[in-house]
This record gives structure tokens, C-alpha cells and sequence, in this order.
């Protein structure tokens, strides 16, 4: 079959990859030799060769969670997530990280490898695969390599210094126009979202890290932000486009925007808001979209922010506010955003309700609501996301010990990255850290959870140990 | 310095090793200079697509060459890196550019002061790719602008074969970071902690938790591709939508007076969009609120006003640009949106009809005019003084589709325009609307020098179908001259002599179609074949016993002009009786 596009292009390279998942799922149903197989097995070939023809090698490398061919980051679009995922997960399991092929590529040593990845079991070592593979010339393996902590100590840097730069330029743009300023640098909150974009992009799980810490003081300011990034990160499972993710991170970031004309009095009341104080809290949808129609001349982005901010509180089915009769369905943005907002809003300790939620807790209640408040699709990505234990969850695992979740596994959303806290016995530990998907040499995980817990009721601190 | 590179450059020199070992093939003076002309090319680039529309052969000729520069660079290179400092772009270690203006002119400004440190393009990029990075240097920051920047912009381009080094560091204070951290973390988790928390987990029996994974399926990927092809759609119905709503609940009229403008920058982004059809939609329910008993005089008011800008110049310049994009949009939201106007939007229209280059979208504007021409003839009236020949006759043509016979007196001041065309559509005009006022203009017309003219004056008194009309055809075919007309010319006015189907006519007719023909003259006989047509039009019986004589006649064409009347004139008896 002839492609359409260049063999080169961004979508060229990310079909190649889930061709390869084709082949490698068809193997596992059927015989190597089977039609099926031999057919997905020759589709394979035809694009891996045109592409080698132009570029001379193909280097398809999985580094963290994503594919890269020659160096290009592969986009996980919706289309093609199930095979993505299906490959992160064998290539992880065995322990392989590349494969390169070369020179003279035949559907024979495609039909070889296939069999040697599909036939070894997950206890295999890589060595072995690769002696397997030696005799085919076109094609190598490599050991799947893991992040160098100093590296990663790097990034977290500077993924922190983004987060925090966020809320400050948040922090100026939306106390700009609490003070009725007329020039407000929009330039600047748009910049901040792309290299949050880019930093969701490439380190998701240290940025919605950071957006797990909720302790602060400046209540707005950070919840703008991290609803910001728990869209932009929603946004890039729904295989959104750059271009839209920033614009969702823009329109994410104002939400909250009408809140800028409610009295501070009532915004930041340390006691429990009377029903007249409410209503004022009410109106701030309403609000922001005037302050949004009045801030610039209307464009895509800001009708769009307009409608959210409108949209935010109404819920999936209608029963929020501001109240609405015979209302068209909600804005996808909106939708996302708001999952984003409730679940930010319920595990923050915010000035109206001290006490924060667990995030496993608030990530039950928000199940209950799906259908009803929230929408459930995206509400099951939106779960995919922060994980069945998210992040800045206590667990009590299965060795007795207590560990706090500090990582999502995409792939395995059930066994997060954990820091050990304290003993089999209670006592506390020097913080270590620990993958719960690791297994032991019979193949079965070391450790699990067995209960969650709430940090915020045992008074735990959380940036101690993400930050 | 708090860099942040947007692609890893690890990997890549298991690309480039090949190269390496290939060398290049260019000597390190001769990849300077090209080097330098890539920059060049950039400038010229930047400064003519500024200059030229994107339809005009300069801008396309300008990227052609600018992608030429960069094709023959990577036939040595596999990549071209410039790194960008204040007043200075350096390749290699080479000097190449270098301006110490602050301004957006100075490329290396322009460029720096974004945070750009280094500038990547890598062989194969492709040209749609330096299509939109020239373009998005060319912007003019600005004016045009508003909340990117050109890094942004870079970003949303989703580059792959260029890639830049970009330096985040201006964008915000450093405290924030340290004070923030300092209170949160000023908040230590008690000593006790773990203890009880370890205490009461251990409390009660374990129970392993059935943790709630939730796997997608093929079909809620299906649903969220519906979903998104969904949001592709334009929003500016939803954006009405809310308008509205915050219509409906505004209180005081400060609030009210918001939403007037609100709609108004929607409308405006509405047309800029050419989403006509929202903005029609969103008139007709304002109309509709508008007519409620519940609603008060001021409210009503606001409503006028949104129905007044819609006409206003800024947006119906708009509208003539939407339709004059080539495109050929639906005109008809347009149309429908057209009776919410008034008549000072007339005005507009009628620049827009000067101004506008295609025929199609001017004839848009003509139709909405006719419709709004009894609104204000008077206004309308007023373009019959256009400098323009075009304009005049699309006003006399609007005039004469708005049957209003007011408009004759304008008229006639118009029937001696220099142009020709004008003229035509002005006579055809008298003689739909006029009355015995146009005879004298009408009368002169058929002795103009210009056939054109003459027919359309016979036309036009024809229309005009009156006894005085006739009397003037009539004395025109009479006169001796006439018979030395051209063919075409003389049956037309039999063919408009045929209108009035009387006695008098028919008599004239007969009489000469039977006219000896003294020398045998073949223009003689033009004017009886002629006369023979106009019998046939008429379908009288009584013409009948001439016409079967000339139907015997030598003349040739006399001959099947006399067939062709009595199989008409019998033809048309049979189906009358
Ligand atoms: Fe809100
Ligand atoms: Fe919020």
C-alpha cells in the first residue's frame, strides 16, 4: 500500500510503530507464519524500508514512557494509544529499549525478531534475546536504559523552577487585573503554559507532582496553575495537538479569572461562607467572562476561555451554576477542565474547607459522580492519568511498610513509584525510593498496596518529599 | 542560565557519525558564505512578506528562493546552526550578522529578546516547514500580535526539522520559588506521624483493596474521536449562547450596556470568521426579545443598537470582504440578516459596491440593496453621482428593480452619462418606471448615434406601452430613413411595434408589408419581412390574406418571414379555440 504522505513525516514514523505493535499482537494470537501475520509482517517491511532508504537507519527507541524515531518523540495519539501501550508494556517487560534497523531489511528477519520478542517469556534476560537476534544483520537490539538519577535531579530543577515561575507570572496577570490594570501581559501567561506544555510533554509525572503539593498560601494563584497542568496533561492522552494543548493550558489557567472582582474578604474568609457570601462566590463565572470580552480584542483563545469560565461550575448534567435553562452540551474544554478544578479543588486545603481530601479518596467520590457531574469518558482518562493511587497518596503495602506515591506508572496504573517512609515495624526511615512494578526472580511483584490512607489527616507533609 | 532545549540532542550523533566520516565537500570559507546568505535571504524574506499580500508573485517568489538558498546549503551540510546573541548571529564561529538596533527590524533583537539562543534547520526540512517559520518572523509583533510571542508561535508551528535553543529566564521573579517552598515546607510533618498512621492502618485486618483500573476500550476511543472532530467546529453558537445568558440575568444597565458590546465583538468576530449565518441568528433572537411585552424601552434600545452596528460600516466592510474572497459563500444568511438593517447602513453598502472587486460579491450587494432600497430611495438615489460608471448603473439597477416610480425624476438627470452602459441601463430603467415625463429623452434616444442606444429607447418605450409611445415608434418606422437600417435593428422595433395589438398597428403593418417595392429594393423587402414578423407577434386573423400573398412572393426572405407569421397566427387560433 502507498502512503500519502512522505515516508519521513511525523505520521509515517508514529504508523511504523504501531504496525510493529500489529505484527507483534497477530503473533501472539496466531502463528508467525499465518496470513495475518505474514501480511501485517509485510506492511511493516514496506514502510520500514522506505523509511531507511530516506534516512538511512531507523532508530526506534523507548525512553520513559515514549516512543522516539531518530530522535523524534512519537505523538500518542487516541487512534493508536491500545498499540502504544501494548508495546511499552513488551518492550518493558523484556527489558528492551531499542531497535535499529539497517541496510538490506527483508520481511524474513522481521518474521524472525517477531518471533523471538513474542516467544520469550517476560523472565527472560535481554542477553538472551540478543543472542537470539545475532545472526539477523539488518536488525539490533539494545538494553532498555534507565534515567541517571543525577539527570533526573536535573530536570526535577527545572521542572520545579517552571512551576513555580507559573504561579508567579499567574500570580501577576491575575493581580493585574484585580487592580484594574489595563495592560495585562498575556504574552507572558502564554509563554509560561508552552514550557509547561513542554515540560508535560516530556516529564508529566514531575510537573503533576508538582501540582500535587496543595499547602500553599496563595490558594488561587497555584490552583490556577495545576488545574492548568492537569488539563494540558488530560489534553495530551486525548492526543491533542500542540497547538490546542496550549490553548487549553491558557483557557485552564484563567478559569478562575472572575474570582479577581470578589471582595478578598469573602475569597479568603478563614470560617465557613454564609449563603449571601455564597451567591457572591457564585457570580465569579459570570464575572470572568466580562473580565475575559473586556481584557482584549475577541479572538479563538478567548472566546474559548470565555466559555469556560462560564461553563466550569455547570456540570455534565446541568445541576451547577450559574443556572441554565435548555442548554447546548458543555464545551469539551470545559468538561476537562472541570474534572481538572474539582479534583484540584477537593485535595487542596482551600481557604473555605480546611480539610484537604485524599487524593484517592477525591478520586472515588469524583467515580460516583461520573455521569451525573462529571463526564465519564474523560473522566476515565482523566483516571488513567493520576492513577488508581495518585500521587501524594499514603500507602500501607503488603511488606507492612509505609510508602507515599511520588510517580504514576503510566503503563501499570495500579503500582506507582513510591518513597519507603518508615519500616515493617513503623519506625521511620531514611526516604528511599521504590517502583512497585519491580518483580521478583519467580515473576511475581515484591511489594503491594494494601490500603490507602490519608496523608493530610496524619498531618504529613508532602513537599517534604516532592518538592 | 536556565536553558531549556526543545528536542535532546544525545542520540544524535549516532545520526550524524555517517556524515562525519563522509566529510563535507564544502571548504570552510565557501559554508560561511552560504551561511551568510541563508541570512540575507531571511532579511529580504522578513521585509517583502510584509510588503506583498500572499497572492502577489513576490511573496511566492520570495519563499521559492529563500528554500533554494537552504536546499543548496544541506547539499554540503546536514545542518545549519545559528546562534543568536543581543546585536550578533554567529555561525560556526563566524560573525554574520550583526545590528544594534533595539528594534524588531534587528533580527538578532528581534529574536533575543524572546529568549531564542540557537536556531537549528536540519537537512530534508521540508518547505512548508520554512514557509511557516519565515512567516511567523515576519509577523509584525506589535500591532498584530497580541498574546504571542515568538517562541509561541514557534512552539504552535510544531516544527520538526527546526529546532531552537530558548532561554526562559525572562520571564519572571526568582523569589516567588524560594518563598513559596520556605512556607510550605515551614510546615513539618509532626514526629508522631508515621506512628499512627502505621498504628491504624495495622489496627483492623488487611483487606486488599480492589483497585478500580479502568481500561479503555476500542469504542470510548470511538467516542472521543467524536468527540474531538466535535470540537473542531467552530464555538461561536455556544459563545451567543452565553451572551445571552448573561443578557438574561444582567440586573443593572451598566451590566446591560456590557452585553451590548459583548455582542458586538462577537458579531464582528462572527463576520471575521464569515459565520454570517451566526450573526443572523443571533439578530433574529434579539428581534425576538425585542418584541416581548416584558421587555422595557431601554432594553429595547440596547437591542437597536447591536441591529445598528451589524449595519455599521466596520462590520459591513467586513461582509464585503467575506464575499469577495473568491470563495463564493452562501449568500443566503446575508439576505435573511439584510431586513435587520436600516437605512443608514445604505451608505456602506454602496461604498462596499465601489470598493468591491468580484462581481459576485457585488451583486450580494446589489440584491441587499434592492431590499433596502424602500427604506430610502432618496438615499440610494444618491449614488447615481458615483465618480464610478459601474456604481451608477448598479444604482439605476436597483431603482428599477424597486419599481418605484419616485425614482424618474433622479433618473432622467443621469440619461446624458458619458458612458454608454450607464445610458442603456438608465433608458431600460425610464422606460420600466416612467411615464410621459421620459418621452422627450426617450424620443432623442432613438436617433443616437449608437444602435445599442436606439434599440434600448424602442425597448423602452415599449415598456412604457402607452398611445404616445406608439405614436413615436410609429413615426420612427414611417420615416424614410428607416428603411436603410440594418436588418436587426428595423425587426426589433417591429418586434417592440407588436406590443400594442390594435387596429391602428395592425393597419400600419398591412400596409406595409404590402408597399410596392418601387426598384425592387432589398431593403424594401427587409422592412415588409419585418412587417410580416411583427403580424405573426400579433396573432391577427385578419392579416391572414396578406401574408398567404407574400407568401408567394419572389423575395426570399419575405417568403419564410409570411410562413412563419401564418404558422403562428394559426398556431396560436388553434390553441385559442
Ligand atoms: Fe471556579
Ligand atoms: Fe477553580
Amino acid at each position: 500500500m502507498k502512503t500519502a504522505y512522505r515516508a519521513d513525516s511525523p505520521k509515517a514514523k508514529g504508523e511504523m510503530i504501531n504496525q510493529l505493535a500489529v505484527v507483534l499482537r497477530s503473533a501472539e494470537v496466531h502463528h508467525v507464519d499465518n496470513i495475518a501475520v505474514t501480511n501485517a509482517i509485510s506492511r511493516l517491511e514496506a514502510l520500514v524500508s522506505e523509511f531507511v532508504q530516506l534516512e538511512n537507519i531507523l532508530i526506534l527507541e523507548l525512553r520513559g514512557e515514549f516512543f522516539f524515531v531518530n530522535e523524534f518523540r512519537i505523538r500518542y495519539s487516541s487512534e493508536v494509544m491500545i498499540n502504544f501501550d501494548y508495546l511499552v508494556r513488551l518492550f518493558k517487560s523484556l527489558d528492551v529499549g531499542t531497535l535499529v534497523f539497517q541496510n538490506d531489511l527483508s520481511a524474513a528477519d522481521i518474521s524472525v525478531l517477531t518471533k523471538v520478542l513474542v516467544e520469550a517469556s517476560s523472565g527472560v534476560s535481554f542477553e538472551v534475546l540478543q543472542e537470539k537476534l545475532s545472526h539477523v544483520n539488518s536488525i539490533q537490539i539494545e538494553k532498555l536504559k534507565h534515567v541517571i538519577e543525577a539527570d533526573l535531579l536535573d530536570t526535577r530543577k527545572m521542572v520545579k523552577k517552571t512551576y513555580f515561575k507559573a504561579v508567579s507570572v499567574a500570580k501577576s496577570v491575575m493581580s493585574s487585573i484585580r487592580s484594574g490594570d489595563e495592560a495585562v501581559d498575556l504574552k507572558k501567561a502564554k509563554r509560561m503554559v508552552v514550557s509547561m506544555v513542554n515540560h508535560i510533554l516530556d516529564e508529566e509525572q514531575l510537573l503533576l507532582g508538582m501540582a500535587s503539593i496543595k499547602d500553599y498560601d496563595e490558594y488561587t494563584y497555584h490552583h490556577s496553575v495545576n488545574v492548568s497542568i492537569f488539563s494540558i496533561s488530560l489534553g495530551q492522552r486525548l492526543g491533542l495537538s500542540m497547538k490546542q494543548l496550549t490553548e487549553l493550558g491558557m483557557v485552564a489557567l484563567f478559569h478562575d479569572i472572575g474570582k479577581m472582582v470578589i471582595p478578598t474578604e469573602i475569597l479568603n474568609k478563614p470560617t465557613r461562607l454564609n449563603d449571601e457570601e455564597w451567591g457572591v462566590i457564585k457570580k465569579h463565572p459570570v464575572e470572568g467572562v466580562r473580565i475575559l470580552l473586556k481584557m482584549k480584542r475577541l479572538d479563538y483563545t478567548s472566546i474559548r476561555s470565555a466559555i469556560v469560565s462560564f461553563e466550569h461550575h455547570i456540570f455534565y448534567n446541568n445541576t451547577g451554576y450559574p443556572s441554565v435553562k435548555k442548554y447546548p452540551p458543555l464545551d469539551l474544554y470545559s468538561r476537562i477542565v472541570s474534572l481538572a478544578d474539582q479534583y484540584d479543588a477537593m485535595t487542596s486545603a482551600r481557604v473555605y474547607s480546611r480539610t484537604p481530601m485524599s487524593p484517592d479518596k477525591a478520586l472515588n467520590l469524583m467515580m460516583k459522580q461520573a455521569g451525573t457531574q462529571l463526564d465519564p469518558l474523560l473522566l476515565q482518562f482523566f483516571i488513567n492519568m493520576v492513577g488508581v493511587y495518585p500521587i501524594g497518596t499514603l500507602v500501607m503495602l503488603d511488606s507492612n511498610e509505609l510508602g507515599l506515591v511520588y510517580e504514576i506508572n503510566p503503563i501499570f496504573v495500579d503500582r506507582p513509584h513510591i518513597m519507603i517512609l518508615t519500616d515493617r515495624l513503623g519506625q521511620r526511615v531514611t526516604v528511599h525510593p521504590f517502583d512497585l512494578s519491580n518483580k521478583n526472580e519467580e515473576g511475581a511483584f515484591q511489594k503491594s498496596i494494601v490500603k490507602t490512607m490519608d496523608a493530610n489527616a496524619y498531618k504529613v507533609n508532602l513537599a517534604e518529599y516532592l518538592l | 542560565m536556565n536553558l531549556f532545549m526543545f528536542i535532546k540532542p544525545d542520540r544524535m550523533s549516532l545520526l550524524w557519525r555517517e556524515n562525519e566520516i563522509k566529510g563535507n565537500g564544502m571548504e570552510t570559507g565557501e559554508e560561511i558564505k552560504a551561511a551568510k546568505g541563508i541570512l540575507q535571504i531571511l532579511l529580504k524574506a522578513r521585509k517583502n512578506l510584509r510588503l506583498y499580500p500572499a497572492n502577489n508573485p513576490v511573496y511566492a517568489k520570495t519563499l521559492e528562493e529563500s528554500f533554494e538558498k537552504f536546499t543548496r546549503f544541506f547539499q554540503f551540510q546536514d545542518q545549519l546552526i545559528f546562534r543568536i546573541r543581543l546585536y550578533d548571529i554567529y555561525y560556526m564561529d563566524e560573525l554574520v550578522y550583526h545590528n544594534t538596533d533595539q528594534k524588531n527590524e534587528n533580527l538578532s533583537f528581534f529574536l533575543f529578546k524572546d529568549g531564542l539562543r540557537e536556531l537549528t534547520f536540519q537537512k530534508k526540512m521540508p518547505v512548508e516547514e520554512l514557509t511557516s517559520f519565515i512567516k511567523i518572523i515576519s509577523m509584525d509583533f506589535e500591532q498584530d500580535v497580541l498574546d504571542d510571542d515568538v517562541v509561541t508561535l514557534f512552539w504552535e508551528a510544531d516544527f520538526s526539522y527546526i529546532r531552537y535553543v530558548v532561554e526562559d529566564e525572562v520571564l519572571a521573579d526568582e523569589d516567588y520559588e524560594a518563598q513559596a517552598v520556605a512556607g510550605v515546607k515551614a510546615r513539618q510533618t509532626e514526629p508522631g506521624s508515621f506512628q499512627a498512621a502505621y498504628d491504624d492502618a495495622t489496627a483492623v485486618e488487611i483487606k486488599i483493596q480492589n483497585p478500580a483500573i479502568v481500561s479503555l476500550t476500542e469504542s470510548d476511543l470511538k467516542m472521543l474521536f467524536i468527540e474531538l472532530e466535535d470540537d473542531a467546529k467552530d464555538k461561536i453558537d455556544k459563545f451567543m449562547t452565553i451572551i445571552f445568558e448573561i443578557f438574561y440575568k444582567a440586573k443593572t444597565a451598566k451590566e446591560v450596556e456590557d452585553v451590548v458590546g459583548f455582542f458586538n465583538s462577537a458579531i464582528e468576530y462572527a463576520v471575521r470568521q464569515g459565520n454570517i449565518q451566526a450573526v443572523m441568528n443571533t439578530l433574529e433572537r434579539l428581534a425576538q426579545i425585542a418584541q416581548s411585552s416584558r421587555v422595557n424601552e431601554i432594553v429595547k434600545h440596547h437591542i437597536k443598537s447591536v441591529f445598528h452596528f451589524t449595519g455599521s460600516q466596520q462590520i459591513l466592510d467586513l461582509v464585503g470582504q467575506h464575499f469577495d474572497s473568491g470563495l463564493k459563500p452562501d449568500p443566503k444568511p446575508f439576505q435573511e440578516l439584510i431586513r435587520f438593517l436600516d437605512k443608514d447602513s445604505i451608505p456602506h453598502l454602496m461604498d462596499l459596491l465601489g470598493n468591491l472587486d468580484s462581481i459576485y460579491a457585488r451583486k450580494v450587494i446589489i440584491d441587499a440593496l434592492v431590499y433596502l432600497c424602500p427604506k430610502s430611495l432618496l438615499t440610494i438615489t444618491k449614488g447615481l453621482s458615483s465618480p464610478k460608471w459601474y456604481v451608477v448603473r448598479n444604482i439605476i439597477y436597483i431603482l428599477r428593480e424597486n419599481k418605484d416610480s419616485r425614482a424618474v425624476e433622479y433618473l432622467l438627470k443621469t440619461v446624458s452619462h458619458p458612458d454608454l452602459r450607464v445610458r442603456k441601463e438608465v433608458i431600460r430603467a425610464l422606460g420600466e418606471l416612467g411615464d410621459s415625463r421620459v418621452l422627450p429623452a426617450l424620443q432623442s434616444f432613438l436617433d443616437d448615434p449608437d444602435m445599442q442606444t436606439r434599440l434600448a429607447a424602442v425597448r423602452a418605450l415599449g415598456s412604457l406601452s402607452s398611445g404616445q409611445a406608439k405614436a413615436m415608434v410609429l413615426v420612427k418606422i414611417s420615416e424614410k430613413a428607416f428603411n436603410d437600417k440594418s436588418f436587426n435593428e428595423k425587426k426589433e422595433f417591429f418586434h417592440v411595434l407588436a406590443i400594442w395589438k390594435d387596429k391602428e398597428v395592425v393597419d400600419f403593418l398591412i400596409k406595409t408589408l404590402m408597399k410596392t417595392a418601387l426598384f425592387g429594393s432589398a431593403k424594401v423587402y427587409e422592412s415588409k419581412a419585418c412587417a410580416a414578423y411583427s403580424l405573426g407577434m400579433i396573432g391577427d386573423r385578419s392579416a391572414l390574406p396578406y401574408l398567404f400573398k407574400c407568401r408567394g412572393a419572389h423575395n426570399k426572405l419575405l417568403q419564410k418571414f409570411s410562413e412563419t407569421a401564418i404558422q403562428r397566427i394559426e398556431d396560436e387560433n388553434r390553441i385559442q379555440s
